[in-house]
C-alpha cells in the first residue's frame, strides 16, 4: 500500500474573469473557511467536505440574471462528487451507491 | 440568461420517456462489440443534460473563445516566448488526433453500453471530442499564421501518424478505441479525463498566460470545461458497474491495466511539457503532480472507491517512483532524438539546472552530464550528432511505445522478450503485464524500425516529411537560433544509420546459442 491520505477537500477551477470573481466572492460569503487562489488564467475554489452554490447569490452579486447554464460556461474543472440541480451546483466529499443518490 | 431549465426533473424523465427498444434487430446486431461488464437497464446522470440546454451552454462558450481568437488575429500580441511556441507543435499535433479518436470511443461507447443515462453523457461527449480537435486545429491554424517560425504546424496532422514521440499518445488512443468499450470509460473518463486532464489544460492555462500566448490558455480552459462532463459521466459509470459484484473483479483488472498506462501513455508527457517547455517555473510537474493527482484523484477519490472493494492499482507504486524521474527521461529522449522531430528545441540553461537540482535533489547526477553534452553538440559545422553519440535511437515499448529508458537512462527496467518467435521490447514489467493479458492486442503495433531500420537518417527524415519548403533544410533544429539551420547534408554527413535495436537483440541470442 501506497501512503496517500485520503482528503475530503472539493473544489472548482474557474476560468478568471467577472464571472470567476463573483462566484468565488458567493462561495466566500457562505464559507469563510473557503480556500480560494488566483492563478495567471483561473481561479480554485476550495474547501473541506462540501460547497454548495446557489446561482442566486452569484446573480446578486453580479447584478444581473445567472444560472446554472452561465456557471457551466465558467467551470473549467471541479473535484468531489457533482449533483447539478435546478439553481444549485453541488459538490461533496463522500461517494455514494446509486441507491443512496436517489434518482431525481 | 440563457434561457434553458425549466422543470428540469420532470423534463428529464420526459425526454427519457422517448427511448425505445428497437423490434427490426436484435441484441446482438446492435451491439457489435459486446462487453464482458454487466451493466442494468438504467444509470445516473449527475449532470442531467439535455441537447437543447447543452446546445446553448457550448453556443455561449464558443462565443466567447472565438471572438478572442479573432481579436488575437487582428491584433499581434506581444512576443510569445519561444520555447513554449515551439513546444505548441509537438503538444497540438498529438492533441487534436487524441480528441478527434476520444469522439470515436465514445460513439462506440454509445453503441455498445446499454443504460439510457449514461448514453446521453456520452453523445454528448462525441460532439465535445469534436469540437476539441477543432478548437485545437484552429489553435494551430492561429499559431501557424502568427508564429514566426511556421514549419512543423503546417504538417502537424501528418506528423502525429508518423512521429516516434506521437507513436506514444496513437498508441493508447488505438487501445482505447479497440479494448472492451466499458474499459473504455475507466481509460478515457476515470483516467485521462479525471486523473490527468487537470494538470494539462488547467495548470498550464496560466503557464500559457505567462508565455504570451492566451489563444491557448483559453483554448485550454474552454476544454476543460466540458471535460468536467465527461468526468461525471465516468464516475456514473463507474457507481453502475459497483452496483453489481460480478464486475468488481472486472472493474480492478481496468484499473490495474488504466493506471499503468494513463501514467506511461499520457502523464509522461504531461509531465515533460510542464517542466522543459516552460520557461519561467513556479511549480515542478512532480508538485503539479503531486497536487492534481495524488491528492485531487488518489486522495479525494480512488481511496474512497476502496470501500466498495477495489484495491489499490496493481501498478501504482511504481507510477508514484516514477514520478520523481519521469520528465527528464522523457527529455533527454527527446531533445537527444531531436532531428526526427518537427520543431526547434531550447535546452536548458546553467540557471534552470540548478532550479531543476533544488526541485529534484539528485537530479544533476543523473541528468547533468547530458545536457553539457546537448548543449555541446548543436553546431552543424561539427557534424555529431547527439542521437549518434548516445548509441542511436533506443527500442520502443511493444505496448505503450516509450523508448526502453525509463524510468531514467541510467537504471532502465526495459528489456527485450522473446513472443511467438518475435522478439519485442517491454519498457516495464507492468506493460509486460498488459500485454500478455491480451497478446493479439499489441502484436500488430509496427513502429519507427519496421519501418526504417537500415535506412540512412538523412533518407528517413526526408521520407518522413519533416524538411522545410526548399526540400534540405531539417525544420526541428537543436537550439530555437542554431549559428546555421541544420540541413540533410549536415545529417549525412554525421554517418548514422538507424539499426533496429530488436534485431540486435535477435541477433545476439541467436550468437549465444
Amino acid at each position: 500500500m501506497t501512503e496517500i491520505a485520503e482528503t475530503d477537500v472539493v473544489g472548482f477551477k474557474l476560468a478568471g474573469g467577472e464571472d470567476a470573481q463573483a462566484i468565488a466572492d458567493a462561495v466566500r460569503m457562505r464559507y469563510p473557511d473557503a480556500r480560494i487562489e488566483i492563478f495567471p488564467a483561473y481561479f480554485s475554489v476550495e474547501r473541506a467536505g462540501r460547497i454548495d452554490i446557489d446561482m442566486r447569490e452569484v446573480s446578486e452579486t453580479l447584478g444581473r440574471p445567472y444560472g446554472v447554464s452561465e456557471f457551466m460556461v465558467t467551470m473549467s474543472s471541479y473535484h468531489g462528487r457533482i449533483d447539478v440541480t435546478g439553481d444549485r451546483v453541488t459538490l461533496s466529499a463522500e461517494i455514494a451507491r446509486r441507491d443512496q443518490e436517489g434518482e431525481r | 440568461m440563457m434561457k434553458t431549465r425549466r422543470d428540469p426533473a420532470l423534463a428529464y424523465q420526459r425526454v427519457k420517456d422517448t427511448d425505445w427498444e428497437p423490434t427490426y434487430v436484435d441484441a446482438a446486431a446492435k451491439f457489435t462489440e459486446p462487453t464482458r461488464f454487466h451493466l442494468p437497464a438504467h444509470a445516473t446522470d449527475p449532470f442531467k443534460t439535455f441537447v437543447r440546454e447543452y446546445l446553448a451552454v457550448e453556443a455561449e462558450k464558443e462565443q466567447r473563445h472565438y471572438s478572442m481568437l479573432e481579436a488575437a488575429s487582428r491584433l499581434a500580441p506581444a512576443s510569445p516566448d519561444a520555447r513554449w511556441m515551439e513546444g505548441m507543435k509537438f503538444a497540438l499535433a498529438n492533441l487534436s488526433g487524441l480528441e478527434y479518436a476520444a469522439g470515436r470511443q465514445m460513439g462506440r461507447m454509445a453503441r455498445s453500453v446499454a443504460p439510457l443515462e449514461l448514453r446521453q453523457g456520452y453523445m454528448l461527449q462525441v460532439l465535445d471530442e469534436m469540437r476539441h480537435s477543432q478548437l485545437e486545429l484552429n489553435a494551430l491554424r492561429h499559431h501557424m499564421r502568427s508564429w514566426r517560425d511556421p514549419a512543423g504546424f503546417d504538417i502537424a496532422l501528418k506528423a502525429w501518424a508518423n512521429n516516434v514521440g506521437g507513436a506514444i499518445f496513437r498508441s493508447i488512443s488505438e487501445d482505447l478505441t479497440t479494448c472492451d468499450p466499458v474499459e473504455t470509460s475507466i481509460g478515457v473518463q476515470s483516467y485521462l479525463e479525471t486523473a490527468y486532464s487537470n494538470i494539462f489544460f488547467v495548470g498550464l492555462s496560466s503557464a500559457a498566460t505567462v508565455a504570451g500566448d492566451p489563444v491557448m490558455a483559453s483554448t485550454m480552459l474552454t476544454i476543460q470545461s466540458d471535460e468536467s462532463r465527461h468526468m461525471a459521466n465516468g464516475y456514473a459509470t463507474l457507481m453502475t458497474l459497483l452496483d453489481d459484484d460480478r464486475n468488481l473483479p472486472l472493474i480492478q483488472e481496468a484499473f490495474d491495466k488504466w493506471a499503468w498506462r494513463a501514467h506511461v501513455g499520457f502523464e509522461l508527457g504531461i509531465m515533460l511539457f510542464a517542466d522543459y517547455f516552460v520557461r519561467n517555473h513556479t511549480e515542478s510537474a512532480k508538485d503539479m503532480n503531486r497536487r492534481w493527482v495524488m491528492h485531487d484523484y488518489y486522495g479525494g477519490f480512488y481511496r474512497k472507491l476502496e470501500r466498495f472493494g477495489l484495491r489499490e492499482p496493481r501498478w501504482l507504486p511504481d507510477v508514484i517512483a516514477n514520478v520523481e524521474w519521469a520528465s527528464h527521461t522523457a527529455a533527454v529522449y527527446l531533445f537527444g532524438a531531436w532531428p526526427v522531430f518537427f520543431h526547434r528545441f531550447d535546452p536548458i540553461d546553467e540557471r534552470e539546472m540548478e532550479w531543476f537540482e533544488s526541485k529534484y535533489p539528485g537530479w544533476y547526477s543523473h541528468y547533468g552530464k547530458f545536457w553539457d553534452a546537448y548543449r555541446r553538440m548543436t553546431d552543424p559545422a561539427d557534424a555529431v550528432l547527439i542521437t549518434k553519440e548516445l548509441g542511436g535511437l533506443p527500442a520502443f515499448c511493444q505496448v505503450c511505445q516509450l523508448p526502453l529508458i525509463f524510468p531514467r537512462p541510467d537504471a532502465s527496467a526495459g528489456r527485450f522478450a522473446d513472443r511467438g518467435g518475435r522478439t519485442v521490447a517491454f519498457c516495464s514489467p507492468a506493460c509486460e503485464w498488459i500485454h500478455d493479458r491480451e497478446p493479439e492486442h499489441y502484436s500488430g503495433f509496427r513502429n519507427f524500425y519496421d519501418l526504417y531500420d537500415g535506412w540512412d537518417l538523412a533518407d528517413v527524415i526526408t521520407d518522413m516529411g519533416y524538411v522545410r519548403e526548399d526540400g534540405r533544410t531539417l525544420m526541428a533544429q537543436p537550439l530555437i537560433d542554431p549559428p546555421r539551420l541544420w540541413t540533410i547534408d549536415d545529417i549525412r554527413r554525421c554517418r548514422y544509420e538507424v539499426v533496429s535495436p530488436m534485431r540486435r537483440a535477435a541477433g545476439d541470442r541467436e550468437g549465444s546459442r
